[in-house]
């Protein structure tokens, strides 16, 4: 009988050591917006939804920054996990410490990686982060989609910070092609290099930057590529409406939900750390079309659909980015 | 992994910025506004942040409506007329009475006034520009004056051209039809070193209204009564960017046009000549957020007349031996169109700086001063040139106080050597409903001074020792600035993912205290038979619509439509006589365009007009006129081109403004080559 007992009390013990984490209690989760405005709330959104669907936490509430910093809201426990949204609260949140667990959402990958570089020692609390830009490689595709004779690609990029050159360089060069490219410093004339990149391209890229280096070269880019019938490959819907052939980007709610998607997936343990943190490109993006702009370079191009569609045929449904930074094609 | 490796792979990867002192990109960056473009407002604004009712004629439009003349175009505004009070003396003004010389609009190319202090108005025929010059027009429906001053009374419109970047390499254009028309123009790129440069040359040339090549004359009935006109023009653009925040443009243009401006079954017709040029420098400075502009411009026309009236006895039909019984100490002589002669001039030099206060506020505030010079003893009575200086201090914000909320607020305060000081204000609020749809609400009361010339005219027939023969038009010597006040509520939509958009605005305009040509008083001694005068009042209500529709690449509709009631009086000392109908009550215009194969372009424009009176002109019967385009493109060699066959008004003749005005159907062929 005693045996039986203890047999007993041992099974209930090992199944509830095997159940334990099925009965694990849901986290809180705290969203850090760097402002109300309607891109941030949007992230905020796509994350807020994604996350009662899929994950339903113990408790789920948004900060603003602002309301942080003038005590108008309380600062959260150290203990919640932190979504910050944007580069003003993921700048705060890594160097405030507020919280042992931080992702990050919606920013570029140069300014995460601003945060981590001035930050005295590794941002343990950083846990992952799902940055906004579109990786080289998915840009230089859709690139060869909308021009398949193109041999040279061209670009410029500001000299006071090369940026991303050097990833694009590789990308291109990888994929069998030439990327004719132009370092524009203060004192340079735009619309001359311009003109040598242009003359000798078959597709344009956008390679974004700084707000104030793209709307100095934006003019002059779209002037060209009238001028040498050559597309222009843009990074938001914007850009398209002033001219670009295409644009590529991820929206703010592709950007939330992507963000959510992959805290869910951390929360449930699916994906654990390896120790590093994990910068990821986002998975949803949109391409937008300027058919005035086909029409007057003659040129014939898909949907935005159609075009998605044929990128996910050719290109497949997970690739790996030369980089070696997961980059999935998802339909949405 | 330890923080140093990551940091160095990364690096590695080409985030060469967060290893740089370089501020990095972020998401603001990324949707921050692409800023090619300034509106009306002077600012960086979507369509949908604009505290006014914009119309943008583009180069698809343009071409589509088989126009030959800038001012045609205008029909495709809602609520603007475009008419020729002479053949070659055209016409745009909008809910305005409609004198011959229609001011209250500001008329811009790429941002240069061309309005002429010495004729209250534009001369289209000296802008310089051919229709293929132009990228696009932007024409603001309603007072602009918080923009860009006294002239934008009740809308700007502001031509923009092709930049020396953009367009074909080399283009040629020519046209032939009806009324003589023979019509020829040409475009070429080039660089020199940095410098690009475009060079515009046209030559237009046609015979009027064909109704007016048949006199009868009463004094000279060998001569005909003639409209005609010749006018060349050479237009030179230039850019220069020396760096990449600084962008300089320069436009130069020359320009001379022979006309026959027909006057009156006794006079027979003006034989007259324009000389103009006009040189126009921009300067912008790029800033961390937002720029400088510096722009000087000086537009310059000189009038010569050289028609000979014959003996003045012969004129006011008296013997030679009666001339100084009228007018003692005189006696007989040829009456000399010279005395027309005269100059016009403007110089405007300003600066505007407009920037991000924050990512919510955007403003641009700025100052110009202008001069405006005329001079013609036949206006003026005298031979000095005269003069006005202004300045103008303007401000304009866009604040997005909520989201989807925008508020504009804008002055602009004036003072000038005519009236004084003066200010005006607007204030206006846009919410953004939904996404793509808007609605907006705003409030002007602008100010306009008085023309230079309408203040100092004393215009008279004169002997050549400046005697006056008869004294036409003259002044009280009191002039004050021209008030108007407008509501306007308007809405913008955008429907079927950005094919179909609707932009509809209701508005209520008070005008006070309007310039206009009066009896003189009672005890007016002058000998004037008209003096300008201040006191003008009329009240319109109404409501616009503009519609466009683009499915696809084949087919592109807009439909235009305007209702305006008036309500006004002409104040006279005896009587008050109503406006009647000095507006037409409906406007409508609907262009439509359809390629059925590649190479093929089918396109009409339909314009309807109710019924009016011309306040300078005649009474006209509702006018309702198609005009229908065919066009070919080809290719040879590697010239790209297109063959036009254009009929405007397929339908009946019809009266434009005055009753010797016949417009009968007409026909051109036009041919282009465009070599990329």
């Amino acid at each position: 009988m005693r045996t039986l007992a203890k047999f007993t009390v041992s099974f209930i013990a090992c199944l509830l050591l095997l159940c334990a984490p099925l009965v694990q209690a849901k986290v809180d989760v705290v969203l850090l917006l760097s402002s109300d405005s309607e891109p941030y709330q949007d992230v905020a959104g796509g994350i807020r939804e994604t996350l009662l669907e899929k994950y339903q936490p113990h408790s789920l509430q948004t900060l603003m920054l602002d309301s942080l910093l003038s005590n108008e809201q309380q600062m959260p426990d150290k203990h919640t996990v932190l979504v910050t949204i944007g580069t003003r609260a993921t700048r705060y949140a890594l160097q405030e410490k507020i919280s042992d667990t931080i992702y990050a959402s919606f920013i570029t990958a140069s300014g995460l990686l601003r945060e981590i570089a001035t930050d005295e020692g590794f941002p343990k609390a950083l846990k992952g982060a799902v940055v906004l830009d579109q990786p080289a490689l998915r840009i230089v595709q859709l690139a060869k989609l909308i021009n398949p004779k193109a041999r040279n690609l061209g670009t410029v990029v500001n000299g006071s910070a090369p940026n991303r050159l050097d990833e694009f360089t590789r990308v291109v060069k990888a994929q069998g092609l030439r990327l004719k490219a132009a370092t524009l410093i203060e004192e340079s004339n735009p619309i001359t290099d311009l003109k040598r990149i242009f003359s000798n391209s078959d597709v344009f890229l956008v390679i974004p930057d700084k707000s104030r280096f793209n709307s100095k070269i934006a003019k002059w880019v779209l002037f060209l590529s009238y001028r040498h019938r050559v597309p222009v490959v843009g990074y938001s819907q914007k850009y398209t409406d002033a001219g670009a052939l295409v644009s590529i980007f991820s929206t703010p709610q592709q950007v939330g939900r992507d963000t959510g998607e992959r805290l869910v997936e951390k929360l449930n343990g699916k994906n654990s750390s390896t120790g590093i943190v994990r910068l990821q490109y986002p998975r949803y993006f949109s391409l937008s079309i300027n058919e005035k702009v086909a029409n007057s370079l003659g040129i014939k191009i898909d949907t935005p659909a159609q075009l998605k569609e044929r990128m996910r045929i050719k290109y497949g449904v997970t690739i790996k980015d030369d980089s070696g930074l997961l980059m999935e094609v998802v339909e949405e | 992994m330890n923080y140093r490796q990551l940091v160095k792979l990364l690096c590695g990867l080409g985030y060469i910025s967060m290893c740089s002192a370089q501020e990095p990109v972020t998401e603001v960056d990324l949707f921050a506004d692409v800023n090619i473009v300034k509106t009306g407002t002077r600012l960086h604004q979507p369509i949908m942040q604009v505290p006014a009712s914009v119309t943008v004629i583009d180069r698809e439009m343009i071409a589509a409506s088989g126009a030959t003349q800038i001012p045609q175009l205008m029909r495709l505004v809602p609520g603007f007329l475009s008419f020729s009070s002479k053949a070659n003396q055209l016409g745009v003004s909008s809910r305005a009475l409609s004198p011959d010389f229609p001011g209250h609009l500001e008329v811009m190319v790429n941002g240069r006034s061309v309005y002429q202090p010495a004729l209250l108005t534009v001369v289209w025929t000296s802008l310089g520009i051919a229709l293929e010059d132009i990228d696009y027009i932007e024409v603001i429906r309603g007072s602009n004056t918080p923009a860009y001053g006294s002239n934008a009374f009740q809308g700007s419109i502001n031509i923009v051209t092709l930049d020396p970047l953009t367009g074909s390499q080399s283009s040629v254009r020519a046209t032939a039809g009806s009324i003589d028309t023979k019509n020829f123009s040409g475009r070429s790129l080039g660089s020199v070193g940095d410098f690009s440069y475009a060079v515009s040359l046209l030559s237009n040339r046609n015979s009027g209204f064909k109704g007016l090549s048949e006199p009868p004359r009463k004094l000279f009935p060998t001569q005909s009564r003639v409209d005609d006109l010749h006018t060349t023009q050479l237009r030179v653009q230039g850019l220069y960017t020396p760096s990449l925040d600084d962008e300089i443009d320069v436009t130069l243009g020359l320009g001379r046009d022979h006309l026959k401006l027909p006057e009156s079954d006794v006079r027979g017709y003006h034989n007259r000549q324009f000389n103009s040029h006009y040189q126009h420098i921009r300067w912008k400075h790029l800033l961390d957020s937002g720029d400088v502009t510096t722009s000087f411009y000086h537009n310059y026309l000189s009038i010569e007349d050289d028609t000979s009236y014959g003996l003045l006895s012969a004129n006011v039909e008296v013997s030679p031996s009666d001339v100084p019984l009228g007018y003692p100490g005189q006696v007989d002589e040829v009456i000399s169109g010279d005395i027309q002669d005269g100059l016009s001039e403007r110089y405007h030099l300003e600066v505007q700086h407009t920037f991000n206060a924050s990512s919510q506020l955007k403003m641009v505030w700025g100052s110009a001063f202008r001069v405006d010079r005329l001079g013609s003893r036949f206006l003026l009575g005298h031979d000095q040139v005269i003069d006005a200086e202004q300045y103008q201090l303007f401000a304009n914000a866009d604040w997005q106080f909520l989201p989807r909320w925008n508020a504009n607020v804008g002055v602009m305060l004036e003072t000038n050597n005519l009236v004084g000081s003066f200010a005006s204000p607007r204030l206006g609020v846009n919410y953004q409903i939904f996404d793509n749809h808007m609605l907006r609400m705003s409030a002007t009361a602008a100010r306009r001074t008085p023309s230079l010339l309408s203040v100092h005219q004393k215009t008279a027939v004169t002997f050549a020792d400046g005697t006056p023969i008869e004294k036409m038009i003259g002044n009280t010597g009191e002039a004050s600035e021209e008030k108007i006040n407008v509501l306007e509520l308007g809405y913008l939509g955008s429907f079927l993912q950005g094919d179909l958009t609707l932009d509809m605005k209701l508005f209520k305009e008070q005008l006070r205290d309007a310039r206009y040509d009066a009896d003189p008083a009672a005890d007016d001694t002058s000998g004037f038979s008209r003096v300008w005068r201040n006191g003008l009042n009329w009240d319109t209500e109404g409501a616009e619509m503009q519609l466009r529709y683009q499915p696809d690449s084949q087919w592109l509709a807009s439909l235009q439509y305007a209702y305006i009631d008036i309500d006004g009086f002409f104040p006279n000392e005896n009587s008050h006589k109503d406006f009647g109908n000095q507006i037409p009550t409906h406007n409508v215009s609907l262009l439509t365009a359809y390629r059925p194969l590649p190479g093929w372009e089918l396109s009409g424009v339909l314009y309807h007009t109710s019924e009016m009176k011309w306040t300078s002109g005649n009474d006209v019967d509702e006018i309702t006129r198609l005009d229908l385009r065919l066009a070919k493109s080809f290719a040879l060699g590697d010239w790209q081109g297109q063959l036009e066959f254009l009929i405007h008004n397929v339908d009946d003749a019809y009266i434009d403004y005055d009753k010797d005005n016949i417009f009968e159907r007409r026909f051109f062929v036009r041919l282009k080559f465009d070599l990329e």
